[in-house]
């Protein structure tokens, strides 16, 4: 079997995996009790082990998808979901996920580029030193700080118009990331020769860069699509929560919160399904990019 | 008096030398210590369909030089300045932007490291067509179709097939016909080619050279070879320059060079290759290393290394002394007697292992000598 | 420029942390003016803005020290587990390192305070101090990246000449461990620790921003910052200024303490 196949099938492992996981840390948790004092929030838990939980059941791990795919819902009290109510969330917050993406690559190339035309030692230092800045921001900083002029989404239907600020907000912190990935990635391309060679068949400083300097540093971004991947899914909670978009983030702060403990297995293993499928496009992305990783992998 | 660039066998060169340049001189930035020397006043004539060797340890400029004739440098870090002559027309080496059609186009520069000097994401066929591509060349199909036609005059096997080959699919060999092809995809008059066997097998450099040479005769193109081996320099080039710390120190016909040099330098380095067979030499193996640019010795630069340094070498730099069929740049030149150079091991010169006739090096005439000292 | 980086951040710190401890005695003499913030929002009857936030200063930067501390202690651990036990042991612990880092650490922050409300609704006893819990949970989350570069760090260490030779003389591998290897590694490791504070100050402030740190009684800036985001809606936008402009300072303080010291310990290596 190819290598990337292998790869997928254990990727694909890791999805069950974790919702077997997670719904054995919440079964095993000490939530029952067998005294008088049972308080509502108690009650409301235990129904829920198994009810959406499917506690004392066999195969009742499976019992959360079951329902989802139902079109039953999962949770209780004013907090529960149907498995589309879900779907429309998640596809909302991937929307946003996908555009503050391409706005970080976006802001991260202008930085490396930025930074290969200046040529005063002052603006590289300056240059230079604003990506440290930025990760010191949190990106609830920036967030509270941009939604001040802003505003805020009011009400659920008029938050598809506050994706593209969000998704900028979100962008910030990874498209440093990006941008000092590059950089230094581009500053080891330099000293190739094959620039040089390049160079040498009459392109300009600017052609070398863009044809053959910047695929090659493109590389070492591609590496780095797992961890921003990471950071932006992170980042997509404080976002959601604070221009009050309704998608899969703030629906997961709000399960969190409230004690659902079905929404939160199931969120967990949606998080971790999309994070495997990152990895595996990363690879796939990379073997495509690079023609020696691909030799390399069939070599083994 | 106009310095003239040095001109060996006139004969060969023909009616217009390819290449001239004089007043060369190139100066690397080294932070707090300002511009410093790296390469100074190099002469050089390349005559059509002439091969013209350059050679020197590492250190000793000669990549510099290379760089320099083809205007790869960014004025930051390294700047030349002198004038060039490239098929009679003139250029100002101070200002490499005014003459960037030159570079891919009317000289084709090959590198050492053909591995390093291809773009390891883009197919060959690409990169070989590439300093046509930028300007203009043609249809994709027209481009794809003169790739091929390159890499079979470079002698790669099945070459329509190979054109969409990366550059790891092929071995070192293959890698560097494939520069080659690359350098001459827009027929320069000029070709420079820096180290092209040093990073190859032996068996391979032989085959590489062969190429060179018969590409060069069909094309009548002047071939400026840069290498550290006076050895493979004497037998494949016309004429031979020899570098130490970025002043020519010697210069004449390969065969003059090889045989009886005449700078302690190149006797130096002649001694300490195996292939030229100088056993119990009375002149010691060079010892100690090229000093770097902000570190020249006063008077001549060979000075601290040379057995026959007196006062006159530590204060003053030598000028050009002519000969029959070169020039030497020494006080003291070694002494040619009956043949053998003086110092040398009572053996016969080393045999010519060069496969082309010689021309009679007494023959040429003595013009051409740069005029006047240094 | 190291050395620079490093004092300016050290005194920034140290000038944030005796404020914070001076405040709360003067304003109770009333050498102070008022709080120009106005009361806390939260708390107006006891509480200023100024007080608050820098009582939050102080609670953040408790839980970045010990936290960080925690983290970069058990990374040590583990790297010199990882050389004892022989290189199966150490690619384990790699490879988990590697697996750790990959996931995101406020998802992982989320889950622990999930976890711990499920229990403490469940049993009325149980009673985790707020500030216990968000340091574990910090150091569950933070000992992946310092493992990992303390574990290169001690390989670099390893192969050269002077361990080889204690091997050579017959030393047993805890020994050369304790004795040879970790003296060098010291100011390293405590490197690593001072740069692991704002990573730990950042997450530990977006968790609480988000409802899910410390609570409102022992509120950081984080949570601070949580609590008043709604007063953006009412325009009053003033009390959050100072716990966002101390938050960018701490966390940029610490990381130049951290990268000086750094830079420092690499230019002596070399």
């Amino acid at each position: 079997m190819s290598p990337v196949a292998t790869r997928a099938l254990k990727g694909a492992l890791i999805i069950p995996l974790t919702a077997l996981l997670s719904w054995v840390l919440v079964a095993a948790l000490p939530l029952r009790t067998e005294g008088e004092a049972k308080t509502e929030t108690l009650r409301s838990l235990q129904a829920q082990l198994e009810a959406d939980l499917g506690l004392g059941q066999p195969l009742g791990f499976l019992r959360p998808w079951e329902k989802l795919l139902a079109a039953e819902r999962l949770g209780d009290g004013g907090r529960s979901y149907t498995g589309a109510e879900l779907m429309r969330a998640l596809l909302g917050s991937l929307r946003i996920g996908a555009l503050a993406l391409l706005l970080s690559l976006a802001g991260g190339l202008l930085y490396a580029w930025a930074l290969s035309r200046t040529a005063g030692r002052w603006v590289a230092v300056g240059l230079r030193s604003l990506p440290p800045l930025i990760y010191a921001l949190p990106t609830f900083v920036v967030a509270l700080w941009v939604a001040r002029s802003t505003g805020l989404a009011v009400d659920d239907t008029e938050a598809w118009q506050y994706e593209p600020i969000a998704a900028a907000v979100l962008a910030l912190g990874p498209a440093a990331f990006v941008g000092a990935v590059l950089a230094g990635a581009l500053e080891e391309e330099a000293r190739r020769p094959y620039l040089l060679a390049a160079r040498a068949r009459g392109l300009s400083r600017e052609q070398a860069w863009w044809r053959h300097a910047l695929p090659n540093a493109a590389r070492a971004v591609l590496d780095a699509l797992p961890p921003l991947a990471t950071s932006l899914l992170a980042g997509s909670f404080v976002v959601e929560k604070l221009f009050h978009l309704p998608y899969f983030g703030y629906l997961y702060l709000d399960a969190a919160q409230h004690r659902q403990l079905a929404l939160v297995v199931v969120a967990t293993t949606l998080f971790a399904a999309l994070l495997v499928s990152v990895s595996l496009g990363t690879d796939l992305l990379r073997s495509w990019w690079d023609p020696r990783t691909a030799a390399a992998e069939d070599a083994r | 008096m106009r310095a003239r660039p040095l001109q060996v066998q006139p004969e060969r060169s023909g009616p217009e030398p390819v290449l001239e340049v004089t007043g060369l001189r190139v100066e690397v930035h080294a932070g707090s210590a300002g511009w410093l020397p790296a390469v100074e006043d190099v002469r050089l004539r390349v005559g059509r369909g002439a091969r013209v060797g350059l050679v020197g340890e590492s250190g000793s400029g000669k990549s510099l030089t290379a760089q320099a004739l083809t205007g790869l440098f960014d004025g930051r870090t390294l700047r030349a300045q002198g004038q060039m002559r490239l098929d009679g027309r003139p250029y100002e080496l101070a200002r490499p932007e005014a003459w960037r059609d030159v570079r891919g186009q009317r000289i084709g520069l090959v590198f050492q490291d053909p591995l390093a000097a291809l773009d390891p994401l883009q197919r060959i066929g690409t990169q070989v067509v590439e300093a046509l591509a930028i300007r203009g060349g043609g249809s994709r199909r027209a481009l794809r179709a003169r790739a091929i036609e390159l890499l079979r005059q470079v002698g790669i096997p099945e070459p329509a097939e190979r054109v969409d080959a990366y550059p790891h699919e092929l071995s070192g060999g293959m890698r560097q016909r494939v520069c080659i092809a690359a350098a001459l995809a827009c027929d320069p008059v000029m070709l420079i080619a820096d180290e092209p066997t040093t990073a190859l097998d032996v068996t391979v450099q032989v085959q590489v050279l062969e190429l060179l040479g018969r590409l060069q005769e069909d094309r009548g193109m002047g071939v400026l070879l840069i290498s550290h081996d006076l050895d493979l320099v004497s037998r494949w080039c016309d004429e031979v320059h020899v570098l130490y710390a970025g002043a020519q120190v010697e210069s004449g016909t390969a065969a003059r060079v090889l045989g009886q040099p005449r700078h302690p330098y190149t006797a130096g380095l002649l001694a300490s290759v195996p292939a030229a067979s100088h056993r119990g030499a009375r002149l010691p193996e060079l010892t100690g290393g090229v000093p770097e640019p902000g570190r020249l010795p006063t008077g001549c630069r060979f000075h601290p290394r040379c057995p026959r340094a007196d006062d006159r070498c530590r204060t003053e730099r030598p000028g050009w002394t002519r000969m029959k069929d070169g020039a030497v740049r020494c006080h003291h030149p070694l002494e040619v007697r009956s043949g053998m150079v003086a110092g040398a091991p009572e053996e016969g010169a080393p045999d010519d292992h060069r496969p082309r006739a010689v021309a009679d090096a007494t023959a040429g005439g003595s013009g051409g000598g740069p005029e006047g000292a240094a | 420029m190291n050395r620079l980086r490093f004092w300016i951040g050290a005194a920034v710190v140290g000038l944030l942390l005796v404020a914070s401890w001076l405040y709360e005695p003067l304003a109770a003499w009333e050498a102070l003016p008022a709080c120009p913030f106005g009361p806390d929002p939260t708390f107006p009857a006891t509480d200023t803005v100024c007080g608050r936030t820098l009582v939050g200063l102080r609670r953040s930067v408790a839980v970045g020290l010990f936290a960080g501390a925690a983290a970069a202690g058990l990374a040590l651990f583990l790297s010199l587990l990882g050389r004892w036990g022989g290189a199966w042991i150490d690619g384990l612990i790699a490879r988990g390192a590697d697996l750790a880092f990959a996931l995101p650490d406020v998802l992982i922050l989320i889950l622990i305070a999930f976890v711990v409300g499920l229990l403490r609704d469940a049993h009325p006893g149980f009673r985790p101090d707020a500030l216990l819990v968000i340091i574990l949970s910090l150091t569950v989350v933070g000992w992946a990246a310092p493992t990992r570069m303390i574990q290169r760090r001690l390989s670099t260490l390893a192969s050269q000449d002077f361990i080889v030779a204690a091997r050579a003389l017959g030393a047993s591998e805890p020994r050369v461990l304790l004795r040879h290897l970790l003296p060098f590694a010291w100011d390293y490791v405590l490197a690593i620790f001072l740069l692991r504070v704002p990573a730990t100050i950042l997450a530990e402030s977006t968790v609480s921003f988000l409802g899910f740190g410390l609570p409102p009684r022992e509120a950081s800036l984080g949570t601070y910052l949580g609590l008043n985001a709604v007063s953006l809606l009412r325009s009053e936008w003033a009390v959050m200024v100072p716990a966002l402009v101390l938050l960018f300072l701490l966390v940029i303080a610490f990381q130049w303490l951290g990268e000086g010291l750094l830079g420092r310990v690499q230019e002596r290596r070399t």
